[in-house]
């Protein structure tokens, strides 16, 4: 009976060739563009080296402070100090690793008498490498001892050293930053930087340089941020509620000054719609505008194809009608519909996969760059490794059945309501 | 002719109810959209009140002690702030330096902002406040109410007084420039300290995409002497800003980092980064970017559906109707009639789709769901421009569906499709 219908679907896509490529455009359209917003979603959310643990991580981006007896009103909002971040969440217990880094900044790279350029940097620790899994070409990251004496020594990737000496076997030798020398200790693969946390093209310790000077409000407030790597998600709560036990002990030892987090740690996908320091993000408004996209661009098409559905059930009302007289239930017509749109519906989804994994591939620096990135040496740099997740494909499975079950649901059950008679007499 | 046009729509009722319901639907969040994009281009489109076309940011930074040029600030007897200083005056006679400020927290398309309240009298805003040395003002060529030069300004700016933008007091209580020039002013809760202003320039924005509605600056000098007992620490914080001569050739940036070694490096200084404010204007906005262009792909989207819709119904429509327009054509219907009636058939579903739609448009706007512009959402002008720009969209994706089976239907042969009934 299967075979039957396939034989039938692919025969209604002969005989109507206009029709047929309008049903496909449109369904192809749809899900092509519905799969370009679940990627531009994805590419921030799911796993890919070298942020493959984003399901464990939680992160605090900004921080908010405020004069003791005042509130969070009347506050000061952004990143947080070296001291801050030691405090408060490098000293946490509960979670696998917790790792300090410094926002996006640049500093001026070079070999001895060679030419200067941009480089983007992380300063950060040892726990870094432990949270993110940068890929090492050659040599280790540098361990804590090196990380607390704030060793000049530096890891950085395969451009940069490609950059400075020709080639990627650069261990032990140096490079300059800021004019003063770091010594190369490790060489990785290129970062993507929508791996926006582990990015950068050179990573130091922070304490070889004197970024903890940048700070203010006696020194709580800074250039840093903090990812933490839990053992797994289900420790989230115990996490946040330690969290909090040391920021309220913080904030006893802080003279004039209270912080205050706004519900961070983030998860993963809160954090990337953290954008502004001073505001808690609303992750239900975000993801209900996601899902009424989603409703509209599955549902305009959907009456589109109903209507094609539905004029091309009417030329074949005889035939419904003999089929039923021949015992057909109204069950077995509705299915033989629904099946034979199916086909059609999977035929134009996995067209429609097909060019938005294209148009990801191709656009994709432009399509995921975002101003998180900014004011970065390198442009997103997009594989297919970071957009290949089983979820992808269930999702575009989930679609094309929604689909297929809007844009002819209807039709199916008003033709298997017509009444025999009037279905053969109606030619 | 009309009538039976009527009659004929309603008879084909149930056809026309799924392509009715497609264009109520599209009608509405076509709507929306064009709504959304329209206030975002609106405010796009108003006046800056600056100028960064030639102008480049510097990060200033500091070598460390472990620089082999690192010099031990306790052995010099001067500080940072002097080296800055020092670092102005050579960029002044940099080739091709029209020029050069110091400021905190005050260029165009600046992530980072300081925040105060400004009050005349009991009339008070919330406010952002510049700091800046006199130069700020040419480099970024801000331009008086009263048609004052960026140089003239710049010679106003001076301690203990304030320019600001002549819309200060306008969202809230309706003061014009002319009403605040020479006012005095208290800043945040210092009531103590009365600040006179001596200048009200044009409306600055502090980007594309935030109107001139919400854009209020008040702005104080911040005098580059005051700079000379900066620590190597604080100098970090201040941004220096340089506007190029408009004939300066390409290429300033690298000309200005090859000569960073030798004419720049003073003290423990160093150039950290150089940016033109092109490039920083790009990446600040790139995220509102993003959305004006996906927006820009959702009218595309809407308005395809609708043209494949138009295409498809149409298309059965004259094949099932063959007979009927051949009659049409053998009681004395030009073709070109033929073609006329499809098409008005298509807009006359529209105009009743579309009556509806604009009374839940009305709603949705009535319920605040669409972006404030200037202060309302709701607004005659706007719905009346946006609602028209749907309908003329929309008009136009019906017209070129209809086009291909109208063409098709017309050159029927009326012999031919009344033989075939």
């Amino acid at each position: 009976m299967i075979k039957q219908y396939f034989k039938q679907a692919l025969y209604q896509l002969h005989a109507q060739p206009l029709l047929s490529a309008i049903s496909v455009l449109g369904t192809a359209l749809a899900i092509c563009l519905i799969m370009v917003i679940v990627l531009m979603q994805q590419i921030k959310t799911e796993p890919y080296a070298p942020e493959s643990n984003r399901n464990r991580m939680l992160h605090v981006k900004w921080m908010t402070c405020y004069q003791k007896g005042s509130n969070i009103d009347n506050s000061s909002n952004g990143p947080m100090s070296a001291q801050t971040a030691r405090q408060c969440f490098r000293a946490l217990a509960t979670p696998e690793a917790v790792t300090i880094y410094t926002i996006e900044h640049t500093m001026q790279a070079n070999i001895p008498k060679g030419k200067e350029f941009s480089v983007d940097m992380k300063q950060t620790d040892e726990q870094f490498f432990k949270v993110f899994d940068l890929s090492f070409v050659d040599g280790k990251p540098f361990d804590e001892a090196s990380s607390e004496a704030g060793l000049p020594v530096a890891v950085i990737n395969e451009s940069v050293a490609r950059a400075l000496y020709g080639l990627t076997a650069v261990i032990g030798r140096q490079i300059n930053l800021n004019h003063a020398p770091f010594k190369i200790c490790g060489v990785v693969h290129d970062v993507s930087t929508l791996a926006n946390n582990a990015y950068a093209q050179v990573w130091i310790p922070y304490k070889s340089t004197d970024i903890g000077g940048m700070s203010w409000y006696n020194d709580v407030m800074g250039t840093f941020r903090v990812s933490i790597l839990a053992h797994s998600k289900d420790d989230f709560p115990a996490i946040r509620k330690e969290c909090e036990r040391l920021r309220l002990k913080y904030n006893e030892g802080l003279a004039e000054q209270e912080i205050a987090y706004r519900n961070q740690p983030d998860t993963q996908e809160v954090s990337v719609i953290h954008k502004w320091a001073n505001a808690t993000p609303d992750l239900n408004a975000e993801c209900n505008k996601r899902f009424l996209i989603y409703a509209l661009l599955l549902l305009i098409p959907a009456i589109n194809l109903s209507s094609m559905t539905q004029s091309r059930l009417r030329k074949r009302i005889t035939e419904i009608g003999i089929r039923r007289s021949f015992g057909s239930t109204r069950g077995d017509i509705m299915w033989q519909v629904l099946f034979e749109n199916l086909i059609l519906t999977f035929l134009s989804g996995l067209i429609g996969l097909i060019f938005c994994y294209a148009f990801a591939l191709i656009f994709g620096p432009s399509l995921f760059a975002s101003s998180t990135l900014s004011l970065l040496n390198s442009s997103p740099s997009v594989d297919i490794m970071m957009l290949m997740h089983f979820s992808t494909f269930g999702y575009a499975l989930l679609f094309c059945l929604l689909m297929n079950l809007l844009s002819s649901g209807i039709p199916a059950w008003k033709a298997s309501r017509v009444s025999i008679t009037d279905a053969l007499s109606n030619h | 002719m009309n009538k039976i046009l009527f009659r004929q729509i309603w008879n084909e009722r149930r056809s026309n109810a799924w392509i009715w319901l497609e264009l109520l639907l599209v009608s509405v969040v076509l709507w929306f959209v064009v709504d959304t994009s329209y206030v975002t281009l609106n405010t796009y489109f108003e006046p800056r009140g600056f100028d960064i076309s030639n102008t480049y940011w510097i990060r200033v930074g500091t070598m460390t002690p472990k620089s082999p040029d690192y010099i031990d600030p306790s052995t010099r007897n001067v500080k940072a702030g002097s080296d800055i200083l020092e670092l102005l005056k050579r960029l002044r006679h940099f080739p091709d330096v029209e020029a050069v400020s110091l400021s905190y927290n005050s260029f165009p398309y600046n992530g980072s902002w300081s925040g105060t309240y400004a009050k005349i009298d009991t009339m008070g805003e919330e406010c952002r406040i510049y700091k800046v040395s006199p130069d700020f003002l040419r480099v970024f060529r801000y331009h008086g109410s009263n048609g004052e030069t960026p140089e003239k300004l710049a010679t106003l700016l001076k301690e203990g007084v304030l320019i600001v933008g002549e819309n200060l007091l306008t969202a809230k209580y309706g003061l014009k420039g002319k009403d605040i020039a020479g006012r005095s002013v208290y800043l945040s809760a210092d009531t103590t300290k009365v600040w006179p202003v001596v200048a009200v320039t044009k409306p600055v924005r502090f980007n594309d995409f935030v109107s001139t509605y919400d854009c209020r600056y008040v702005m104080q000098i911040y005098s580059e002497a005051s700079a000379v007992n900066l620590t190597e620490n604080d100098v970090r914080f201040l941004e220096l800003c340089i506007r190029t001569r408009p004939d300066c050739p390409p290429g300033f940036i690298d000309r200005l980092r090859n000569a960073s070694r030798s004419q720049f490096t003073i003290g423990n200084l160093l150039f950290e980064d150089v940016r033109s404010l092109d490039d920083i204007r790009c990446m600040l906005q790139l995220d509102d970017m993003n959305k004006l262009r996906d927006q820009m792909w959702g009218i595309g989207f809407l308005l395809f559906n609708i043209f494949l819709g138009l295409l498809g119904t149409f298309w059965f429509r004259t094949q099932q109707r063959r007979s009927e327009m051949a009659l049409h054509v053998s009681c004395g219907s030009t073709r070109r009639e033929v073609f006329a009636r499809l098409i008005i058939e298509g807009l006359l579903l529209l105009v009743s789709a579309t009556i509806i739609a604009l009374f839940i448009d009305a709603n949705i706007a009535y319920a605040e769901f669409i972006p404030q512009m200037n202060g309302s959402f709701l607004t005659v002008g706007r719905f009346l421009i946006t609602t028209f720009i749907t309908f003329v969209l929309m008009s136009l994706m019906i017209v070129i569906g209809i086009w291909f089976p109208a063409r098709q239907a017309m050159k029927i042969q009326p012999a031919e499709a009344l033989r075939e009934e």
